[in-house]
């Protein structure tokens, strides 16, 4: 009896090459399944399309019903640049009303009408596709009102809309694949890095969406009019940009004695020295990324040192304020600094802020708002400013930022589709403005009347200055190809990160030069 | 009794050389093990750990912490992102890359290391070259295959795409294989009346398992590590694979859902680790057996 058990037990037991040979068939069902579905008409699987992401740990503050608007206080020019960051914040320790639900705050208004009836004459067209890339949003309730807008904008108009998201450092390659395929999406936002003069053969001329849009609007601001214009053409059109805070811990200034954050780089160089001795240093990123393009450029604009000519024609990167800068440059790295930044990307300085060691870092509002839920402790005890003025007659307070645009590819199915898609999502402005609480900074003139959307908070209520204050790459001039290519080879934080590794400012300001008049060359600018 | 453990007796009196050798031997294995184990017990940790710990500086990374254990992040996994579809879409394409690849690397490599013909072992090299091109200088020509082909956003463009890399290495590695088997084998099944293809299916396919199971195993894991052709291929949601999906989602820029990452990773990476232990013999004899002839 019991051989007989013994017998039927190892007959029915799985022996591992019963199990191989199972394992075998059922691979090869399941592949012949596979390829023949995913080859097929429909492409891919038939499966339902998942939710998309909304990992909404991090929801930006939303407006409180109740809070007043703040007296508009007078638009910050830059001769009154210098003004205490404080003074614009009525309450620095207050915190944002609780957070709405995004998705209310959200609310898709697909149908909502128009301010003026200026629109271009592309109509979308009934029963055409739209396929839209857009990036990741740091702010993730901006990605769930997107998707929803989109959705509303596509049925109003019976257009089938598909909206895709990729991570925003993937985007490049993505769209060097569309490229070179002529296939992919037909609308798509850059992100950071612009690359329309790089595919200006392969996008729509936007002209007259920038010229409607504008004349509703009261014009575009001084950074987006030549962002995107390639030959004259309207390649890619600012969606917004990205105003670059300092984010600061107050309990670690106030240790070392400064009830606020510092309205000069020098106190601000005294201030991180003092905090770094009691191991709280500061950090802006020596690395090629999108922070280390535009924390640097903060610096060198804020004291003067100009990229170029305001026609945009000549290379001045080379200058005395442009030495001075990477001369702050390296004292800041040497007394204030910690040495993680050369191994940063846009990620490192926030996690140094969320671990409760850094002091103040320059980043988008993201940073701050992502902590309200992954540090509390670190939120209650941070805030934002402005950045600082720089010394000097040509010192003033500037803030380097990013910004992104829409474009069109030529393959799109409906080109004149994908334009009405845009103008209508510029109508939504008080919308994306109240669900990402202001991180997506309007490039238009009339959006920026007071009191703004999104910013009726007291921690965001600065922002409503900082129109003058910002600048995308290439300043004095505009925004051109070979500025593009500066930017996208991250040349101005490889020059502050030369100087301080110790080839010196006057080597890492001639390394600078040679590299502007190479690409400026290349491009022929000048 | 007393027999008994006298013969015990030399086991138990291990010498100390012996004893030596075994502690060094297993304080050797310990420390592989603690190596190749501690990232996946760190990504184990993460997925249930409080954000507000996570950041902390002054929270061991090792063990949780004051705020314990949270389900927050694998929640947010399942519930706001599409990563079943993602885990299945990685399933099927690398199943259909292994069988792809058996189809064509098998036969390839029995040609060449075994037809005897001219130039065999320059092409087994010249094959093999072709997989150490980088997939980065690779996608641009190939994206303009895959949408020719009409593939482009389509699970079918992995599905084509990975073979190219896929193929060259299994066809080196199987011609290797097959060389370790003695052509009196074949031959003496020919001699009893099998047609070539006969004696290849009776005699060769059996012996080859191994072999076979490695290149499958091979396959199936490039698939499953590709980034290059996965991210620039594919960019809908509902078409996108595991190692690009938790990626594009929950990197936002400068913000990381590290929890989450964690436990995508986790998730779709220890089921085929437990898996693979099951051909683990295999995989060695198949790795290894061209390396003595």
């Amino acid at each position: 009896m019991e051989s007989e058990t013994k017998t039927v037990l190892s007959r029915n037991s799985l022996s591992r090459r019963r199990f191989v040979r199972l394992a075998g068939l059922v691979l090869i069902g399941g592949a012949t399944t596979s390829l023949l579905a995913a080859c097929g008409g429909g492409g891919g699987t038939p499966a339902k399309p998942a939710e998309p992401a909304k990992p909404a740990e991090s929801k930006p503050a939303a407006p409180a019903a109740t809070t007043a608007p703040a007296a508009p206080a007078a638009a910050a020019k830059p001769t009154e640049a210098a003004k205490p960051a404080e003074a614009a914040k009525p309450a620095a320790d207050a915190k944002p009303a609780e957070a709405a639900k995004p998705a209310e705050a959200a609310k898709p208004a697909a149908d909502a009408k128009p301010a003026a009836q200026a629109g271009p004459a592309a109509k979308p067209k009934s029963g055409a596709s739209l396929k839209i890339l857009m990036w990741s949003h740091f702010v993730p309730a901006y990605d769930e009102w997107f998707d929803k807008y989109a959705t509303a904008w596509g049925e109003k108009n019976k257009v089938d809309v598909k909206v895709d998201h990729i991570r925003n450092a993937d985007m490049p390659a993505r769209l060097a694949a569309e490229s070179s395929a002529g296939a992919g999406h037909d609308l798509f936002e850059f992100q950071a890095v612009l690359q329309a003069a790089t595919y200006k053969d392969k996008l729509v001329d936007l002209n007259d969406v920038a010229d409607a849009v504008g004349k509703k609007y009261g014009g575009w601001t001084d950074i987006a009019k030549s962002f995107g214009l390639v030959d004259g053409q309207q390649k890619a059109l600012m969606t917004y940009a990205i105003l670059q805070p300092h984010i600061y811990r107050k309990d670690y200034f106030k240790e070392v004695g400064y009830d606020k954050f510092p309205d000069d780089y020098p106190t601000l160089l005294e201030a991180s020295a003092k905090l770094k001795e009691k191991d709280h240093p500061c950090g802006l990123p020596l690395a090629n990324c999108n922070d280390g393009n535009h924390n640097w450029r903060s610096v060198l604009y804020s004291f003067g040192g100009a990229e170029q000519s305001a026609d945009g024609k000549k290379v001045t990167i080379a200058s005395d304020e442009t030495l001075a800068a990477l001369k702050y440059g390296v004292e800041l790295y040497n007394r204030g600094m910690t040495d993680e930044v050369f191994s940063w990307d846009d990620a490192g300085n926030n996690r140094f802020l969320l671990s409760g060691r850094g002091s103040w870092i320059d980043n988008a509002t993201s940073a701050y708002i992502t902590a309200k839920s992954q540090a509390p402790d670190v939120y209650a005890a941070s805030a934002i400013a402005l950045n600082p003025a720089g010394p000097g007659s040509k010192g003033a307070r500037r803030n380097g930022v990013d910004a992104n645009a829409w474009a069109v590819w030529k393959w799109a199915n409906d080109p004149d589709t994908a334009k009405a898609f845009i103008v209508d999502w510029y109508d939504q402005w008080q919308e994306w403005g109240k669900v990402t609480s202001g991180y997506n900074s309007p490039p238009l003139l009339d959006m920026w009347k007071k009191p703004m959307p999104g910013l009726e908070d007291p921690d965001f209520k600065i922002m409503e200055d900082w129109r003058e204050l910002s600048f995308v790459a290439g300043w004095q001039g505009p925004f051109h190809s070979g500025i593009e290519e500066i930017n996208s080879t991250f040349v101005i934080p490889n020059m502050f990160a030369r100087a301080i590794r110790g080839e010196g400012p006057e080597a890492a300001m001639k390394w600078a030069e040679g590299e502007y008049t190479r690409i400026f060359k290349a491009h022929n600018v000048g | 009794m007393a027999a008994t453990a006298a013969a015990y007796q030399p086991r138990q009196s291990m010498s100390t050389r012996e004893i030596r050798k075994r502690v060094l031997v297993y304080a050797g294995l310990c420390f592989y093990a603690f190596i190749a184990g501690l990232p996946v017990y760190w990504m184990f940790i993460t997925t249930f750990k409080p954000d507000q710990d996570l950041y902390n500086l002054r929270s061991f990374p090792l063990f949780f912490n004051e705020r314990g254990v949270t389900w927050d992040h694998v929640s947010l996994l399942f519930n706001r992102t599409g990563y079943w579809v993602w885990i299945k879409n990685t399933f099927l394409v690398s199943a259909a890359v292994v069988l792809i690849t058996l189809i064509f690397a098998v036969p390839a490599g029995y040609a060449l290391a075994r037809l005897r013909f001219r130039g065999a072992e320059s092409l087994t090299i010249g094959i093999f070259m072709t997989y150490l091109v980088p997939t980065t200088l690779l996608f641009l020509p190939l994206v303009k295959v895959i949408s020719w082909l009409g593939l482009f956003d389509k699970l079918g463009a992995l599905i084509v795409a990975y073979p190219t890399f896929t193929i060259p290495f299994c066809t080196w590695l199987m011609a290797g294989f097959f060389k370790t088997i003695p052509f009196e084998i074949e031959e003496a099944a020919m001699v009893d009346g099998c047609s070539r293809v006969g004696a290849i299916v009776r005699v060769i396919m059996p012996l080859s398992l191994a072999g076979m199971l490695t290149v499958a195993i091979f396959a199936f894991t490039l698939s499953m590590q590709d980034f290059v052709y996965a991210l620039t291929f594919v960019s809908s949601s509902d078409q996108k694979v595991v190692n690009i999906g938790v990626v594009t989602e929950l990197i936002r820029g400068d913000v990381f859902y590290w929890g989450s990452l964690m436990a995508g990773a986790l998730i779709a990476g220890v089921p085929v680790a437990i898996l693979y232990s099951f051909f683990l013999d295999y995989f060695i004899k198949g790795i290894t057996g061209g390396a003595v002839k």
